[in-house]
Formats: C-alpha cells, structure tokens, sequence
C-alpha cells in the first residue's frame, strides 16, 4: 500500500448517507425476516412430524389392540387388498384388506385413484362403524421394487403380488 | 460498460473456461439422452405403467440435493478448520447450498406429481416427506443467515456452523422410511442388504440420471462459485473505495 | 404413454429451473464482469 493507513482516521461517519443507510438496513432486513419466516415454518413441519408422521399408520392386526390404534379414534390403516374383494357399488368401493392374517372389510365412497389394485398395500384413512371401516381417503403404498411391463411379468407379477411381504 | 443481454450465452459467460464448457457440452448431451431413455427408450413398469419415467428425474434430483448438503458441509469445514481459512471453500459452501435448494425444491415437486400418480395424492405428512421438507427448509435458512451481512469471514464462520449442523439431517432423511413406518418406499438401490430391486434398463437410466445430474451439479457449482467470487471482489472494492476517499481527506 | 402432462411436467419443470437459475447466475457474472479487474478472476 502507498499510504500509510496507520495515520487514517477509520471511525464511522457520524452521519451515514441516506441512500446508502436505507440500503444496508434493506440488506439486513429481508433475510432476518425469512430467517423468522423459516423458523415458524420449521417449527410446523416439527410440529407435524411430532404429530403424524412418526406412526403414520396402524396395521391392520393392531387395530384395538396397539395403543394409538384404539377403534374408536380415527385411523390411518394398512393392509394389503385381498385377492377378489374388490367391489364396486353406487359410487362405493368396496373390498377387505389383511395383515397378518388379520382382516379388514373397507368402504370407501369413490374410486380411490393412484395404482389401486387387488394385492396391493394400502393406507385406508376413516373411522370403525359396526366393525367395517369407512374410509374417506385411500393412499397406495408402492413398493421399491420396479420391473419392465411385458406379458410374462405381468403374470408372474400378479402371481406374486397377493404374496407380498409383508410390511 | 457492457450491456446485459437478457438471454446470455453459456459460451461467453464471464466465469466459463475451456474446461467448463467442454462439462457443460458433455452435461447438454447427457440430458438430452437421459430424457431420451426416460421418456422413449426405457419400458414401463408392471404396477406403475409410465409414472416410473418421473422416476429417472426425482431419483437424480434428490440424490444431488444431498451431495449438494454434504459438499456444503464438507467445504465448510475446510474454511473453519483450513490454515488459510480460505474464503474459497465459504464459496463453494454456498453455490453448492443454492444448487442444492434448488434440486431439493425439484425433488419435492417431481416426487409430488408422482405421488399424485401412484399413491394417489400429491402430499402427505409421512416421515420420508416430512423429514425432507424439513432439510429444505433448513438450507433455505442456511442462505438467509449467508445474506445476513457482516464481513465475509463473519459470514464464513456464521454459515458454516450452520453447514455443519444441517447436514446431521441427512441421514435422518434417508433412513426415515426404516426407522419408522412410512407411505414412501424404501430405497431400490442404496439398501442396507446391498439388494438391487430394479430391472436392466431401468436400472441403468437410472445410474445414467444420477451421473448426468451429478455433472450438471459440478458446472452450476463451478459457475456459481465463480460468480460469488465476482461478488466478494465488488464488496471489496467498496470497502477500498471507502479507504481510498479517507486516503484523499488526508492528504 | 399414460399421465402425458405429468410426466412431461415433471421434465419440463426441472430443466426450466435450472435453466432459470443458470440464466441469472450468468446475468449477474456479466453484471459483475465489468466492474472487476482481471486479476481478480483466477480462473482466467
């Protein structure tokens, strides 16, 4: 350096230009301000992590007998559709789905979309009235496995899928 | 001065090289074919039908998001720990933490429409999903506290603890659908049994994606980090600017 | 091929992104470009 610094007086302005003071506190503003938003977001997700997620479901088999699966309560139910139950009726669909030997009969009031299928797992969201469970909303559970479609491996594919391990 | 073209070429950017634009061809190409193969190529799957081909993109994407984190995590160590404590790694820290929030935002959106598709809704508060919106949220955080202004070493040294925290979620990600019961399925290739549960073409697509995805990551962090040091060099010629007006009251 | 839209979305949404966010990145470069010395670029 050609000066020597030492001699420079390095204290702030008492007075700071008005342009550049609004923009420094701009600066300092907008990412504070999505810091807070962020941590009230965050705190949310904990907040639904804490409440939903950590058991997001019951199998069928714990249905009155695992605590948090209480029949009386709502229900987040899983189970795989059994092979031939699938039924349609008025706009219903109806089919039982197992686990564990344990079986379940469902209804549910629509066509539940996704992959939907006998021999499938399930998550069957709803309530026990008179021993069926009446679901209003039915959320597919694929599996990690992933094979081409041709002729041969939709048979063995259907052949093995109402021998699916169980989850 | 330079007029700013509103569609600038990725030839004459300012921070490409020889080398970076022989990644980026290379990165093109490797798209082009990815989506080739994703979308013609490659057979549908027996339960899925064509839903799998968002596979070959929400896999890649996911999968950079968390190289991303952890580069992050890894750079800002080096920073903190390094005896230069060179602001080259905070850099790097943070393009890799952009490039990362975006792949996680594109993760969280491709795995939403599959979703929709085969679970049969786009959303829901299961631990895979909720574990992931949060690590989303964390580095969305991680870029606000850099942008929190201060020097460039405070900056440093205030995100790359932070770094260093968040990338402790990771793992709690990954393993989310193991450790407790989950609508997302558990992963098809990175088991714990070393099990790969994926046919030839699908599975190669796959791998395809996740290299071509993870060189299109090191060209963006490339880039960015070179427009970062842009950036650093602007701030510092301010703070000269400064110096040299005090420079000329004394003299 | 079943789902076109969102699949195709999918696709299409990804690299929109990342082509937005490697049009900025390029945008401020150029913005930047002007104001720094060339020694100040040691990729050059």
């Amino acid at each position: 350096m050609a000066l020597n610094d030492d001699a420079l007086d390095l204290s702030p302005r008492e007075t700071v230009p008005a342009a550049q003071s609004v923009r420094s506190q701009k600066r300092r503003w907008k990412p504070a301000l999505l810091l807070v938003a962020i941590l009230i977001f965050g705190g949310v997700v904990v907040t639904k992590f804490l409440s939903s997620a950590i058991d997001y479901y019951c199998n069928v088999d714990e249905i009155g007998v695992r605590s948090g699966c209480e029949g009386t309560r709502r229900l987040r139910v899983q189970g795989a559709v059994d092979e031939g139950s699938l039924k349609k009726a008025a706009g219903m669909t109806i089919f039982s789905m197992s686990f564990n030997d344990d079986t379940l009969d469902v209804r549910y009031d629509g066509d539940p979309g996704g992959v939907f299928q006998e021999c499938i797992p399930v998550v069957a969201h709803g309530r026990m009235v008179d021993g069926v469970f009446l679901s209003d909303r039915i959320e597919v559970k694929h599996s990690n496995a992933y094979s081409t479609e041709n002729k041969d491996r939709i048979d063995k594919a259907e052949a093995a899928a109402c021998s699916l391990p169980k989850l | 001065m330079n007029s700013i073209q509103p569609f600038p070429s990725p030839l004459t950017t300012p921070t490409g090289t020889r080398a970076s634009r022989g990644l980026g061809l290379v990165v093109f190409l490797g798209m082009v074919l990815l989506t080739m193969l994703g979308l013609f190529f490659t057979d549908e799957d027996v339960v899925q039908g064509s839903t799998v081909r968002l596979m070959y993109i929400h896999v890649p994407t996911a999968w950079v998001a968390y190289l991303a984190f952890i580069v992050t995590a890894v750079a800002s160590a080096m920073y903190m720990w390094g005896k230069q404590h060179s602001l080259t790694f905070d850099r790097i820290a943070g393009a890799s933490a952009e490039v990362g929030v975006i792949f996680m935002g594109l993760s969280l959106v491709t795995g939403s429409l599959w979703g929709r598709l085969t679970w049969g809704t786009y959303w829901q508060w299961d631990p895979r999903l909720t574990t992931t919106v949060f690590l989303f949220v964390t580095y969305v955080g991680y870029l606000a506290v850099r942008d929190l202004g201060g020097s460039h070493q405070q900056r440093a040294k205030r995100s790359g603890v932070v770094a260093l925290l968040a990338v402790l979620e990771i793992p709690l990600v990954h393993f989310s659908v193991v450790l407790w019961r989950s609508l997302h399925q558990e992963a098809s290739i990175l088991q714990p049994n070393g099990n790969v549960t994926m046919d030839g073409l699908m599975l190669f697509t796959l791998l395809f994606g996740v290299a071509v995805f993870t060189l299109l990551f090191a060209w963006m962090v490339l880039h960015r980090q070179r427009v970062l040091t842009l950036a650093d060099a602007i701030d510092d010629g301010g703070l000269e600017t400064a110096l040299q007006e005090r420079r000329n009251e004394v003299n | 091929m079943d789902h076109v839209s969102f699949i195709i979305g999918g696709y299409v949404v990804t690299f929109v992104a990342v082509g937005a966010f490697v049009l900025r990145m390029f945008r401020q470069a150029r913005k930047f470009n002007s104001a720094i010395a060339e020694s100040d670029k040691p990729w050059r």
